[in-house]
């Protein structure tokens, strides 16, 4: 199975754009939820910009984790995937 | 921000900043550009080393599922932006009929303040202010009192107006979440499996190769033990049809059985059925060895020139009985245009791959004389194996050439077992963990569920005896 022969660095270029791309939605987020609102004028509008400000930052935040979690799974992947390269280098012989 | 008074009206009917909308709708810009270029980057998002099936279960979770998730939320910022944006336009119009307004209360003050100071001026003695009675200085103040009033009403339905507008764009700034708002509950958390599963396919693949091509080698081996016993076991067939139609001639001359008598009746039927049997399976020595050649030759040579070769070397056998269809060439069936040609490209790979090691035997002096033994070994079978097969698929099929390649064959993989004993013992070694992690797992659980069962149980007993 040639197409899981990994080198070292196989995986590095997806778990760094992963991880680079949960650090940006999480910088994101934080200038999601502190968007001045106060500028709209009519409080009803006012506290629902803040409410959906609240609603985007947790999407964005989700999305990070999420990113995060999948640099954090092709981790564990790629010491699975260097152990199956094991095995199938015996299987190829 | 520029600060507006309304000391004529008493309060800003639209309140707002128009110029810091400006600042937030920027604000929101930023933010779907920023999500937007994430959403790209993680898109290009790549590696030219890692592909197969456990890469492409990861790279449709990633396309998916995830970065249009991404693009969903720039939009949603996106139509928050364009709410923002709509409102402050509306504003500024709002604000102008306000500032209007103000103007007009202005103007209205002055005019009631004005009609009130002349009504409470002392009369004079001049001739002008004959006419000036005090009903008429008191409507005069009244009507002035009146506009002033009417500016502030319609302030009011303008501050109505301001209100009705400002709950629309809410209602849109509401829509615009509606993404993000659904992405409550969404998580990634399938993915390890997905990759888990993606490995699992691929080792499964690979492990089926390896077995198949064992078996298919000791299928030939079978095959070839079978052609050898073809003497012995046409004898034997031959003797058992004669034995069963030595159990049927007493009925056959005329002593036959009582109808009434079903033990004896029964034994005549099975002495039939035995015969029968024993007849269709009575085949000649030349018959069994033309179709055990065909079997061999038609997966090199294709059926049709297969049976033309066997059937030129046993003239005296029939050609419609060469050919025979047993369960495996049934379900081989739509393969079979297409295994000469594999055949032979398999037995070409071979020749390569086997003189590759013979090479290495020979060359790699960094290799231990038994390894090096071994790839000698195992290469010269191969390139043996596969020319044997390129001359059979040739000229003819023989039985020394297919156990050439059998043997060939298992030399073969006899000697890849050899040169990677260590790593087999390490591969089963590390299975024998994994199951070992497993069962654990499962044992501590269980351990654990007991353990709360007994300290429940302890707890309850403890509580009736001391309360």
């Amino acid at each position: 199975m040639p197409d899981l022969r990994l080198t070292d660095a196989a995986l590095t270029p997806l778990r760094t754009g992963l991880t680079s791309a949960a650090d940006a939605l999480t910088g994101s987020r934080g200038r999601t939820v502190s968007l001045a609102a106060a500028a709209l004028g009519a409080p009803r509008l006012i506290a629902r910009m803040d409410a959906v400000a609240d609603d985007w930052g947790h999407g964005i935040g989700l999305l990070a984790e999420s990113l995060g979690t999948a640099a954090a799974d092709l981790t564990v992947v790629e010491t699975r995937l260097r152990e199956v390269d094991e095995t199938l280098a015996v299987l190829h012989g | 921000m520029s600060v507006r008074s309304f000391p004529h009206l008493g309060v800003d009917p639209t309140p707002g900043d128009v110029e810091g909308i400006d600042a937030l709708a920027r604000a929101l810009s930023d933010r779907a550009t920023e999500v937007g270029d994430t959403a790209d980057q993680v898109r290009h998002l790549g590696s030219d080393d890692w592909s197969g099936e456990a890469a492409r279960a990861f790279l449709d979770v990633v396309h998916g599922d995830l970065i249009p998730r991404i693009d969903a939320t720039r939009s949603s910022f996106e139509q928050g932006r364009e709410a923002v944006l709509r409102w402050q336009g509306q504003l500024a119009g709002l604000q102008s009929e306000a500032d209007a307004l103000e103007r007009e209360a202005s103007t209205a003050a002055a005019s009631a303040a004005a009609a009130r100071a002349d009504r409470d001026r002392p009369p004079s003695t001049a001739p002008q202010d004959a006419s000036r009675s005090a009903q008429h200085l008191a409507d005069a103040v009244s009507a002035a009192d009146a506009n002033l009033a009417d500016v502030r009403r319609r302030a009011d339905a303008l501050h109505e107006r301001y209100l009705h507008a400002a709950d629309a764009v809410a209602a849109d700034l509401d829509r615009s979440a509606e993404h993000a708002r659904a992405l409550d509950g969404w998580s990634l958390s399938g993915l390890q499996g997905l990759l888990a599963l993606g490995i699992q396919w691929s080792i499964a693949g690979e492990a089926l190769k390896k077995l198949f091509k064992l078996g298919t080698k000791g299928k030939s081996i079978f095959d070839l033990v079978m052609f050898a016993r073809i003497p012995t076991s046409a004898a034997a067939a031959e003797a058992r049809a004669l034995a069963a139609a030595a159990e049927m001639l007493p009925y056959l001359l005329g002593d036959a059985p009582d109808p009434s008598d079903a033990a004896a009746y029964a034994k005549y039927v099975a002495a039939q059925e035995a015969l029968l049997k024993a007849w269709q399976k009575n085949l000649p020595e030349d018959v069994r060895k033309a179709q055990a050649l065909y079997k061999f030759a038609q997966n090199l040579q294709g059926e049709a020139t297969a049976l033309a070769k066997v059937a030129q070397k046993f003239p005296d056998v029939p050609a419609a009985l060469i050919p025979t269809t047993g369960k495996l060439d049934a379900a081989l069936k739509p393969f079979k245009p297409y295994l000469p040609a594999a055949s032979k490209g398999l037995a070409v790979a071979g020749i390569a791959l086997g003189a590759k090691d013979v090479y290495t035997a020979v060359t790699d002096e960094s290799l231990a004389d038994d390894d090096r033994w071994a790839h000698g070994l195992g290469g010269g079978a191969s390139v043996i194996g596969g020319a044997a097969t390129l001359v059979m698929a040739a000229t003819a099929v023989t039985p020394v050439g297919v156990g050439i390649v059998a043997v060939a064959g298992v030399v073969t993989v006899g000697a890849w077992a050899y040169q990677n004993r260590e790593e087999i013992a390490a591969s089963a070694s590390k299975a024998a963990d994994a199951v070992a992690d497993v069962a654990t797992d499962v044992a501590t659980d269980v351990a654990t569920d007991v353990g709360d069962a007994v300290s429940d149980v302890s707890k309850t007993v403890w509580k009736g005896l001391f309360g």
